[in-house]
């Protein structure tokens, strides 16, 4: 199968000297396209530094991060910007739309970043509102969304860059259990549907039981890795 | 253009803060406005008084005369010169003096004077004697004298008194005493007329004198710009033995002003814009800071330094129109209120100038296209350094809370 991510003995230290911490020991780690997989692990054992630098916005002190065959991990300043725009998705835990903009335009944004022209923005736009249920709701603002709703759109911003890979550190941790329920069906369909691979950092059963890989971190390092 | 609406609607997000520093700017600008105005009416006030008071917008003299005052001194009616003055048709007014130091006399006090010899039609339309008279009328016969009110009480003089005046005669020195009556008392109040002036006819000081020509020469065009603009004929007029001065050379002290005010206005805009400096980055400080983690996920879903400049400069420019619109409103409405109804400085001196009118608010362009148009453009570079200090957040660190 296809890699989407690689990691080689990346490792990750925080601080100098004696105050030295090592969130990131060694991993070496192979993501495929069309996973659906989740980091797992109690707080404090790296997986949101393991996150951070697997999307670029944080850098390993050694080893390397292959997307798409590409080492992110030499990538620096635009270029890895308009690579991260281009094939990374994110969703946020406290969903991080930008409250001054309409839920059309939260979608549009990132498309206007990749320079889409404007009818193709829109068409698109249409399209996802549509494929996430939130037909109509263009012109509202996120606080005029309930919880599921905001991350709803959030996951539409994620998928209208059409990335490779979306990026979820915990999801559901702000939404009641049934909607954190319709989130994750929504998300396993697009997975389904669009082949797009989404990698969460989590510590929500219902993820865990819907995850079609669990990768468990302990202190920095791979404690299981496990196919259900 | 979605950036630079985001710039726009954020400054929304926090309408009270917005319309604070908006109101604290505007009301940076609309003093700016506010005093420029004020500064043009009163260098205009100060100009008309010292033209129409007595200067005119031009005046002409024997040299000689200007360095000693010497009364023989003079110059001939009838020479070149006044040929060259009636021709020149922007010319609405000629009035020719004759000056000399008198020694005025009433039956309880003597005392030092300028008599002025005038021809009454001729200085009514250059000076404001005529308006300024406080009692009786200007003088209509050759023994009438008008006398400044100040001058009046040191005499304990009134109405129809007789005062004698004593003059040298021009060449030999002689003393000439000719007894006049008061028939108008003035007050210009401007200090040194009504303290130490008298105004009499023309003919009957140049007997005194025994003089047939005239000492000084005022010259009135329509208005200061056709005086502006005739500048250079008044200088052509200079010869070795004539002075030809326009009001600039007269009343230098009033050019002067104008030079401080530019100066002091340039003193006063840089403070402003300091501290119109310091409320745009306080603002944007603490409204980018308080959103630092919505700026870490602008970064981690692809915005670039370039995108982040532009939509915090499109924030700063936002808050300056806002700031500008209000400040533009402020001066309208206090400048409208003053430029109607003005402020009665009249009688107070300054610059050795003396106020006879009230000081009304003058707008003019710059005030609300040069003036606005800096500080937006000093506003947007001053945001240049909150962006500098956002681009440079790293998306991690700014989003530890999540990713």
């Amino acid at each position: 199968m296809e890699h989407v991510f690689q990691l080689e003995n990346v490792s990750k230290v925080f601080g100098e000297g004696a105050v030295q911490v090592k969130a990131l020991n060694s991993i070496n780690l192979e993501f495929h396209r069309g996973e659906f997989s989740a980091l797992i692990g109690p707080s404090g054992s790296g997986k949101s530094t393991l996150l951070n630098i697997m999307s670029g916005l944080d850098t390993p002190t050694t080893g390397d991060v292959f997307l798409d065959g590409i080492n992110i991990s030499e990538m620096s300043g635009n270029k890895l910007c308009d690579f991260r725009r281009d094939h990374i998705g994110f969703i946020f835990q406290s969903f991080n739309l930008i409250p001054v903009l309409t839920v059309k335009e939260n979608i549009e944004y990132i498309m206007l970043l990749q320079g889409v022209a404007e009818e193709k923005r829109l068409q698109r736009v249409e399209e996802i509102l549509e494929r996430i249920g939130l037909k109509g709701f263009n012109n509202r603002y996120p606080n005029q969304l309930s919880g599921g709703q905001q991350q709803r759109v959030a996951i539409a911003r994620a998928i209208a860059s059409q990335p490779s890979i979306i990026l979820a550190d915990e999801p559901t941790a702000n939404l009641d259990s049934k909607t954190g329920t319709e989130l994750i069906d929504l998300m396993a369909q697009l997975n389904a549907d669009y082949g797009t691979t989404f990698i969460f950092s989590t510590h929500d059963q219902k993820i865990m039981d819907r995850a079609r890989r669990l990768v468990t971190l302990e202190d920095g390092k791979i404690v299981s890795d496990k196919l259900s | 253009m979605m950036i630079l609406k985001l710039g726009f609607r954020n400054i929304m997000r926090n309408k009270r803060r917005s319309i604070l520093t908006g109101l604290a700017v505007g009301l940076g600008l609309a003093a700016m406005i506010l005093v420029n105005g004020f500064w043009k009416g009163m260098l205009a006030n100060m100009i008309d008084s010292a033209v129409s008071n007595y200067v005119g917008h031009a005046q002409i003299h024997h040299r000689q005369f200007g360095e000693s005052h010497e009364v023989q001194y003079s110059l001939d009616p009838s020479s070149e010169l006044f040929q060259k003055l009636k021709q020149n048709t922007q010319i609405e007014v000629i009035s020719k003096r004759v000056i000399a130091l008198a020694m005025v006399s009433s039956s309880q006090e003597s005392l030092n004077a300028i008599a002025l010899g005038i021809i009454p039609a001729e200085e009514k339309e250059i000076s404001l004697f005529d308006d300024r008279i406080l009692e009786g009328h200007y003088p209509e016969n050759e023994n009438d004298l008008m006398i400044g009110v100040q001058l009046q009480k040191k005499l304990s003089v009134q109405l129809g008194d007789r005062i004698v005046i004593t003059v040298s005669e021009a060449n030999t020195g002689e003393l000439n005493q000719e007894l006049f009556r008061v028939s108008g008392i003035f007050g210009t109040g401007v200090k040194d007329m009504d303290e130490g002036m008298i105004l009499v006819h023309q003919r009957k000081l140049q007997q005194m004198l025994s003089i047939s020509g005239v000492h000084e020469v005022v010259v009135m065009f329509s208005d200061l710009k056709t005086a502006e603009l005739n500048a250079p004929f008044i200088n052509s007029l200079s010869t070795k033995d004539i002075k030809a001065e326009n009001w600039q050379e007269l009343v230098p002290q009033v050019v002067g002003i104008a030079k401080v005010t530019d100066f002091s206005m340039g003193i006063m805009g840089i403070i402003l814009f300091i501290l119109v400096g310091q409320v745009i980055l306080n603002t944007l400080f603490m409204s980018l800071f308080e959103r630092s983690y919505e700026f870490g996920v602008l970064r981690a879903i692809g915005t670039k330094n370039r995108e982040l400049y532009l939509m915090i400069c499109s924030e700063a420019l936002a808050l300056s129109c806002l700031s500008i619109i209000l400040g533009m409103i402020i001066a309208l409405i206090v400048g409208g209120y003053w430029s109607v109804l003005g402020v009665d400085y009249s009688g107070v001196q300054f610059g050795e100038v003396t106020f006879t009118e009230k000081i009304f608010f003058k707008f003019s362009l710059e005030q609300f296209t040069l003036y606005p148009t800096s500080l937006v453009l000093f506003t947007v570079l001053v945001s240049l350094y909150p962006a500098w200090k956002i681009v440079r957040i790293k998306a991690a660190e700014a989003l530890h809370r999540s990713l």
